[in-house]
């Protein structure tokens, strides 16, 4: 088992990931520069939070076009595990991985606290350690973490039951409180709140770490 | 000089490759006349927020306006302008190209609309439609 972690330009949660995942777990980690394109023995890849390119022109805009990312594609495509935690969520839409867009907070202000979430895993392999409708706390750190999509296609996700991860308190004005996305095969899963900050004791408990676990089976 | 053309012309210094003229492979690097550089065109793309999309900056500059003295600005939404410039064969390639461009890459279909304005740039960097 090793998780590949991709690394752009701007991209700070790398390490966090490598901490929650290695650290923590003891789950071999690999760095991957945004200009690589090999992914061979990799189990899962995680795209991290931070402002990949500066987060110029939207946020993960620039990111979907970075050669790495056409093969995280093609490896979520062949049910390859795939996690994209706040700006890697933005990629995964931007991408078109998930569907929606993520848009300036409603009250304009960037958000950095811990946040009441309400899991709803259903098939989401990276939630099967969390009990339904079980309450976790995770930190969110983001300036545009608004989901906003068609209201025909939040009803067909929340039938679908892709709607994983939802906002008890929306903080930022997201349609349905959703604060997590999974695809309908439940291999990728985009959320806002950071479950790698959650990982260790010493930082801010430990709702994060059976995200990462599950990997583990 | 007024001198008669004796013998067989020399061959030309460029020389022109038609399919490369015809942008039949890559970007071509002549004109349809030989000799003269490839168009360039000049492309404003103006991206907004679709209407249905909530604009919380755009809301929180509305409520500055009046602050200013200026009342009655009952809507006001913001969004952004790319400029580019372009070289291409013709303005209906120029304008597929940034077509492409604007859907794919300057907005996001999802929550953003856009338009684009095109004109050629004369050789002289004159905007030709102006």
């Amino acid at each position: 088992m090793t998780i590949g972690v991709v690394v752009f330009p701007g991209s700070n949660c790398d390490r966090d990931v490598g901490w929650a995942a290695e650290g923590c777990l003891g789950i071999p980690t690999r760095f991957l520069w945004h200009e690589e394109r090999d992914l061979n023995g990799l189990d899962a890849v995680v795209l991290p939070g931070g402002f990949s390119y500066g987060d110029y022109l939207r946020c993960g805009a620039i990111a979907r076009f970075a050669p790495v990312l056409e093969e995280v594609a093609e490896f979520a495509a062949r049910g390859g595990p795939v996690l994209g935690i706040c700006n890697g969520f933005q990629m995964l839409t931007e991408l078109g991985l998930l569907p929606g867009a993520l848009t300036r907070n409603s009250r304009l202000h960037f958000i950095c606290e811990p946040t009441a979430l309400t899991v709803s895993p259903g098939s989401c392999l990276w939630l099967s350690g969390y009990g339904e409708d079980e309450e976790i706390k995770l930190p969110i750190a983001h300036g545009e973490g608004r989901y906003q999509c068609e209201p025909s296609t939040l009803e067909a996700m929340e039938q679908s039951g892709q709607v994983v991860l939802r906002y008890q308190n929306n903080p930022n004005g997201s349609v349905g409180d959703v604060a997590g996305l999974a695809n309908p095969a439940g291999n990728v899963l985009g959320l806002m709140p950071h479950p790698e900050r959650a990982c260790d004791p010493r930082t801010g408990g430990l709702d994060g770490q059976r995200l990462f676990a599950s990997l583990l089976g | 000089m007024g001198r008669a053309w004796l013998g067989s012309p020399p061959s030309h210094p460029f020389k022109l490759d038609l399919a490369l003229a015809k942008g039949e492979h890559g970007l071509p690097r002549f004109n349809k006349r030989p000799g003269c550089l490839v168009p360039r065109f000049h492309a404003r793309v103006l991206v907004s927020l679709r209407p249905s999309v909530l604009d919380p900056a755009g809301e929180a500059t509305r409520a500055a306006t009046s602050r200013l003295g200026v009342e009655g600005v009952s809507r006001l939404r913001i969004g952004k302008a790319v400029e580019l410039e372009i070289e291409a064969p013709d303005a209906d390639t120029a304008r597929s190209r940034v077509e492409l461009l604007s859907d794919r890459l300057l907005a996001n279909p999802v929550i953003e609309n856009w338009e684009l304005e095109l004109s050629e740039i004369a050789a002289n960097g004159a905007d030709l439609s102006a």
